[in-house]
């Protein structure tokens, strides 16, 4: 055992999971179940969240289940990841970040030359975080009622994947996600008239449920059109099939009163498709576009907002280092994306888009293990219409390491 | 591998100092974004009484500052005094003579009337306030050897004219009662249980209040003056460690003449008690609440033209009660009258009380009572839900928003 590296990584995580309290973020976030993160590894991350037909052995891919059929050697990964947010209107500008884990995943060959895998994963799927204040003059109180709106939590899931290859060249995936969280609206109301006292209001929705993610990739394109041009082009699919989680609401009054009522709320059907082409063995291109049926659900039956479908587009590049290379910086990996996100915001009539640049490397750590490091910045939003503009700035760290990480070889 | 561990430190120490730079501060950019409903809409209803009765209630009279003794038209009041703790130097004193000296503070009635008034001596104990009119006046109680209060044998009449302000003395003439006090302290044969005051009911057209030991000024605490005669000669023991209470009463039928207001009767006392069936029956979050009640002015207190002003204290408690109508001390407010187009009203703020109600931790029912519930006779009269004119009713304005 390398007890250097382990300490290194508990390190990391001992000094980084505090941070996660800190509190803010984008006021969009109030709507739905607030942003969702679409993480799908701390490789992909860097590559604009681009990776459905990506099927290699340096990483988990949380995107496509199929995408894990390659993996030889039971792997974790796990990650951080630094959320700043710089939000303006037309009442002024400020700027919130918050950090938090990524994701928790390990893989679990079974069977090599079948491609069969196994993996398990926590990993968050949306953030709702914001806060809000806002004073106005109430007429019926004769004085200004200052209020404050504060919003966290999302929802997590739990992942039990498998992968397998019925064929050289196609894999394909499925993964059970237990989904989880809840989302808080906190509110307090106050007013400048001492004969009015001041509110709270606390309302929680906690869902739960069930979905289904399915993939595949092929990577048999040249035979199948007879085209050897597109040798090392693999065509990915995923599938998200839609579901009613059970969502219940809680509301605490200042009063100490407290309901409760018990709802659905629908996550749609997703589906992706992916496109990746290894040139040279040295440089990877990647395509991805993502389509989700949000705007024909009626998902918040118990927090009703409009919602639109959203898609999501990306592109993404990564250098492979050349095998055997002499010097430690021949070794790392740079990577780098660009996403267009046709978010499901839809307020005020004007619907929210983003569009962000990432770029990263990944560094060895050891034997098929890396500390991957991303950084994606974006805009979100408009200015008009009374609403925001975000400038969005992420950055991650992470771990993608192999079983063989922990085993000290022999320096040669 | 020396540089993987530069970069680690290097990543630490930048999320580091990324995110102590964290702002937590909620600022008002992205409140336009915020959806309508989450503000509120904040709204006021105005709930109106819907039933109301007035009550009797159990008057603390034991531990206050005054004791009252008198008759003015159906009310009395019979007062018990007491004077305890007797010095050992005392045991055995031979007495010749005694008084009891009261100082003057309140007068409900005729101010220039002669109280006319009966004492006896007490033969049970009366400590504490359970002791109610009705059995005083029956002078009869479970208590051996005598099973009455009073001994009616001991009858001793005397008057009192007197101002609000003026010290009165009234005579002991029973001095082997007086011995019989001094002779031990350990009572176990009620030798000791004071004197029962009683008005005379033909004669009395006022009722006197007089400082007891529960005074803030000890000079006008009662006290008993005793002659003795002493190693040296005749000398006086003054004695003002006392207990005193008074028992009143009223003719109901007196009191309640029309069954469409409301009567807070202080001094015997009577609560009035307002009832809301109506009120929010969803959750919401409450800012303020205003109880109002409009005083029958003619009904009340100025009824009797004797105050300068018409009560002693013009201010009224609003008391949370519970299923059984008596107040369960979680909820009260006090406020003194205004003047609001021309009508006397007591507004509470009652945003507690409305909280409890929402929760239905107290009943939707209100018990008003006196500020100075024991310690003057003031009435106060309000008009009930059967008022014909609406602003004259009980209410309650609740304002308060809605959340989603």
């Amino acid at each position: 055992m390398n007890y250097f590296r382990i300490n290194v990584t508990l390190t990391i995580f001992t000094v980084l999971f505090p941070l996660v309290a800190h509190a803010g973020g984008s006021s969009y976030s109030r709507y739905g179940f607030g942003d969702i993160l679409r993480y799908g590894d701390s490789r992909i991350y860097a590559m604009g969240g681009t990776g459905i037909a990506l099927v290699d052995d340096g990483s988990i891919n949380l995107l496509n289940p199929a995408g894990m059929s390659r993996i030889s050697f039971t792997r974790f990964s796990t990650g951080f990841e630094y959320n700043g947010f710089s939000s303006k209107d037309s009442s002024g500008s400020s700027f919130y970040s918050t950090g938090g884990l990524q994701s928790l995943a390990f893989a679990f060959p079974i069977s090599r030359e079948n491609g069969i895998v196994m993996s398990i994963e926590a990993t968050p799927y949306s953030k709702v975080n914001y806060a809000i204040s806002s004073s106005n003059f109430d007429t019926l109180s004769g004085s200004i009622q200052h209020q404050t709106f504060y919003g966290s939590g999302g929802l997590s899931y739990l992942g039990l994947g498998l992968s397998g290859s019925p064929l050289n060249t196609l894999h394909l995936g499925v993964r059970l996600n237990y989904m989880y969280g809840h989302t808080r609206q906190y509110q307090t109301s106050s007013f400048d008239n001492s004969d009015y006292t001041s509110t709270t209001f606390d309302r929680s929705i906690y869902y739960s449920g069930f979905t289904f993610t399915l993939g595949a990739i092929y990577e048999g394109l040249d035979q199948l059109l007879d085209l050897p041009s597109l040798h090392n082009l693999s065509l990915g699919l995923i599938l998200g099939t839609a579901s009613s989680f059970d969502a219940d609401a809680e509301r605490i009054y200042s009063e100490g009163d407290t309901t409760n009522h018990k709802g659905t709320a629908d996550i749609p059907l997703s589906v992706g498709l992916g496109l990746s082409y290894l040139h040279q063995n040295r440089y990877r291109f990647l395509g991805d576009f993502v389509f989700e049926n949000w705007g024909n659900l009626k998902p918040f039956a118990l927090d009703p907002v409009t919602l639109r479908n959203s898609y999501r587009t990306s592109i993404g590049f990564e250098a492979i280092p050349e095998k055997g290379a002499d010097t430690y910086w021949k070794r790392i990996f740079y990577r780098a994306g660009l996403a267009y996100n046709s978010t499901y915001y839809q307020i005020n009539g004007v619907g929210i888009n983003e569009l962000l640049m990432s770029g990263g490397v990944g560094l060895p750590m050891g034997y098929e293990s890396w500390l991957n490091i991303g950084l994606q910045v974006g805009l979100r939003g408009t200015t008009d219409n009374n609403l925001q503009k975000d400038i969005i700035v992420r950055l991650s760290v992470a771990v993608s390491a192999s079983e063989l990480w922990f085993l000290k070889f022999d320096e040669e | 591998m020396k540089l993987p561990r530069l970069f680690l430190l290097f990543c630490t120490g930048t999320m580091l100092c990324l995110s102590s730079g964290c702002n937590d501060a909620p600022d008002s950019v992205g409140g336009p974004t915020q959806p309508k409903e989450d503000y509120g809409v904040i709204r006021d209803t105005t709930f109106y009484a819907t039933g109301h009765s007035s009550l009797p209630n159990r008057l603390y009279t034991s531990t206050i500052d005054r004791f009252m003794l008198g008759k003015y038209q159906t009310y009395q009041a019979w007062a018990c005094l007491k004077f305890g703790s007797w010095p050992d130097s005392m045991i055995g004193a031979t007495i010749t003579s005694a008084t009891i000296r009261l100082k003057s503070v309140y007068h409900f009635g005729e101010s220039m009337s002669v109280l006319h008034f009966d004492a006896y001596r007490a033969r049970a104990s009366w400590a504490g306030d359970s002791l109610t009119y009705d059995s005083l006046s029956l002078n009869t109680v479970g208590q051996s050897p005598y099973n009455y209060y009073y001994d009616v044998n001991t009858k001793h009449s005397s008057t009192i004219q007197a101002g609000d302000t003026d010290w009165v003395t009234i005579d002991i003439p029973d001095t082997s009662m007086l011995r019989e006090w001094f002779s031990t302290n350990s009572d176990t044969m009620h030798l000791n249980d004071g004197i029962i005051l009683s008005p005379n009911p033909s004669f009395s057209n006022v009722i006197r209040g007089f400082y007891s030991y529960y005074t803030s000024d000890t000079s006008y605490q009662p006290a008993l003056y005793v002659n003795y005669d002493g190693a040296y000669g005749p000398n006086t023991y003054v004695h003002k460690v006392s207990s005193s209470k008074y028992v009143p009463t009223i003719d109901r039928a007196s009191l309640i003449t029309d069954n469409n207001l409301i009567y807070v009767q202080n001094g015997i006392s009577y609560r009035g008690l307002i009832s809301f069936d109506n009120f929010l029956t969803t959750p919401v979050s409450i800012h303020r609440a205003v109880l109002q009640v409009t005083l029958n002015v003619s009904k009340s207190s100025p009824q009797f033209n004797f105050f300068p002003t018409p009560f002693l204290h013009d201010s009224l408690f609003a008391l949370s009660v519970g299923t059984d109508s008596i107040s369960d001390g979680a909820f009260s407010a006090l406020t003194p009258s205004s003047i609001d187009s021309g009508r006397v009203i007591y507004s509470f703020e009652s945003v507690g009380l409305a909280k409890r109600w929402l929760n239905n931790s107290s009943a939707r029912k209100i018990a008003l009572c006196g500020y100075f519930e024991s310690g003057s006779f003031d009435l106060f009269t309000f008009f009930s839900e059967s008022a014909f004119d609406i602003k004259l009713r009980p209410r309650i304005i609740i304002t308060y928003s809605i959340k989603r």
